[in-house]
């Protein structure tokens, strides 16, 4: 683990129109890390990644990537700069084809840089190579998944925001998602996980924060939260005890 | 009866026209969620632009030049003054936008080139060509191949470009698309330019055919709208064949009924569709293929 903070949220606060849903939240994401956020429906979880992805304007506090604030830089800017999200429900262009969906994942970067992308994303799923011509619609929810995941990756983020990536997603396959993310944090980037899992989580973060209703209560190393009476019934008692296996 | 084929080829010709409108507006709906009732003035535009540069001497080639260059930058000024600032009004509103921007072109386009008829040569001399008992002007063959043309420019842009697909991406989920970097409004300005181009061509290309005046483009854009909507508005390929089939019906009926009951034959054709199959008559055949 580095010690340089690629992401920094420093008191954001943010809402939808009137409406305040965090109030002042600080957190850090630093290089080669995973971090997750964690929290009941409606703490504010989507409106965070929401607003360091830049689509929604916060109304106070800073967004720093790489020490940088990017709070009033808009999205075609975010994404270049090396922030990507993947939302909630996926939200793969359903009747453009595979290979396609992930063409525009690249979008805003040069030929090479394109097809270099499209190579490595081929090669680490090849699935999505099989079904490259198929309209993304079609593909399973797992491999929607991934699709949604590779179409990040084509713009070389460094800050992967992934909003609740096993949800609605066969046991059996949420496992092989979950390993995908374990692999996404690397020398260069970090991982901002929302998930509703508490095993998926606690299974892949090294750190990890609790949300509640736009503060964050509590936050640190995934070991210790995952015994935290709060984040315990955040989860509404959905958590293995320590030491219980999970598969 | 046995006129049919004939007539058939007629309303092929003429329907060629109105697939390069439909796919205008097919376009733009598709992008910005706004039909754009002003298509039928581009197209006016272009062919009137076209005639009165002809008839001032100017080579064909420079008239038509001119010609495409005022409707792109007529349609360029109805997204960036109109429709982008106010892009927050909601679609029915920006849709009535669009059809005071087609009185706006015919307003100025009376003032520029006046009231009357405006006469161009047709392309390589004024001949006609037989078949199927019918006499047809050769120009239709230059309607046909501007048509066939543009509709392979279009398939080529949307399904080969970067732009193409961020096209196809806002069309399919804007949110989503704006994640990837996309700036759902220029693409909404590209995809209007570029109907306002395709109806400067169909403008170009028609006028020697149909002397255009300032009232010309309305008829066009209601059966460009007609083709749209038979091909299930979203669909560039279903209001092409949209286009071909309203120039059909069209030309069917002029042949055995008489010309007084086209257009409300063409017009009842799309209310019954609105009502019937408001998804468009041909969006199942050709949905997969964009």
């Amino acid at each position: 683990m580095s010690g340089t903070d690629l992401l920094e949220l420093s008191g954001l606060v943010a809402g939808y129109g009137r409406i305040e849903a965090l109030h002042g939240v600080s957190l850090t994401v630093r290089a080669g890390e995973v971090v997750c956020l964690i929290g009941r429906n409606g703490a504010g979880k989507s409106t965070l990644l929401k607003t360091v992805a830049g689509l929604i304007r916060p109304t106070g506090g800073r967004v720093l990537l790489r020490g940088e604030d990017i709070s009033g830089r808009p999205m075609p800017w975010r994404t270049r700069a090396g922030v990507a999200l993947v939302p909630e429900g996926r939200r793969v262009f359903a009747p453009i084809s595979v290979h396609d969906n992930l063409l525009l994942g690249g979008y805003g970067r040069a030929r090479k840089a394109i097809a270099a992308g499209l190579d490595d994303i081929y090669a680490r799923f090849p699935r999505l190579a099989e079904r490259r011509g198929q309209p993304a619609g079609t593909l399973s929810g797992g491999e929607q998944q991934m699709l949604a995941i590779g179409r990040a990756l084509m713009a070389a983020p460094s800050v992967i925001l992934l909003d609740e990536p096993s949800l609605g997603l066969a046991p059996r396959i949420v496992g092989e998602v979950g390993d995908i993310i374990a692999g996404l944090a690397g020398a260069e980037a970090g991982v901002l996980l929302v998930e509703q899992d508490a095993a998926v989580a606690f299974r892949l973060a090294d750190r990890g924060y609790l949300l509640d209703r736009g503060h964050i209560i509590t936050s640190g190393p995934a070991a210790t939260l995952r015994n935290d009476a709060r984040v315990r019934s955040a989860y509404l008692g959905a958590i293995p005890a320590p030491g219980e296996q999970h598969h | 009866m046995e006129h049919i084929p004939g007539y058939v080829l007629i309303g092929l010709s003429t329907g060629t026209t109105y697939a390069v409108i439909g796919l205008g507006i097919a376009l733009v709906y598709q992008v910005s969620g706004i039909i754009n009732f002003a298509q039928g003035d581009f197209v006016m535009l272009g062919g009137l632009t076209f005639a009165f540069t002809a008839e001032q001497g100017a080579h064909p080639v420079v008239a038509a030049a001119l010609a495409l260059t005022v409707t792109a930058g007529c349609g360029a000024a109805l997204h960036l003054a109109v429709l982008a600032p106010a892009r927050d009004a909601g679609h029915d509103r920006l849709i009535v936008l669009t059809i005071g921007a087609s009185i706006l072109i015919q307003g100025s386009a009376v003032l520029v080139f006046g009231a009357d008829q405006h006469f161009a040569a047709p392309f390589g001399g004024d001949r006609q060509f037989q078949a199927f008992g019918v006499s047809i002007s050769a120009q239709y063959l230059w309607c046909a191949a501007a048509a066939a043309a543009v509709a392979a420019a279009v398939w080529a842009l949307l399904s080969r470009s970067q732009t193409g697909r961020a096209m196809r991406a806002v069309a399919a989920d804007r949110e989503t698309a704006r994640l990837m970097g996309i700036a759902p409004l220029r693409m909404g300005l590209i995809a209007l330019l570029l109907a306002a181009v395709l109806a400067g061509i169909g403008g170009v290309v028609l006028a020697p055919i149909q002397p255009p005046d300032a009232t010309a483009g309305v008829p066009l854009g209601l059966k460009g709208f007609t083709a749209a909507v038979l091909g299930g508005l979203t669909s560039p390929l279903g209001a092409i064949a949209g286009g071909l089939v309203v120039g059909v019906v069209e030309a069917v009926v002029t042949g055995l009924v008489s010309s007084g009951y086209r257009d409300t034959i063409v017009y009842g054709l799309l209310v019954a569709v609105l009502l019937v199959r408001p998804g468009g008559l041909l969006i199942a055949a050709v949905r997969e293929r964009l």
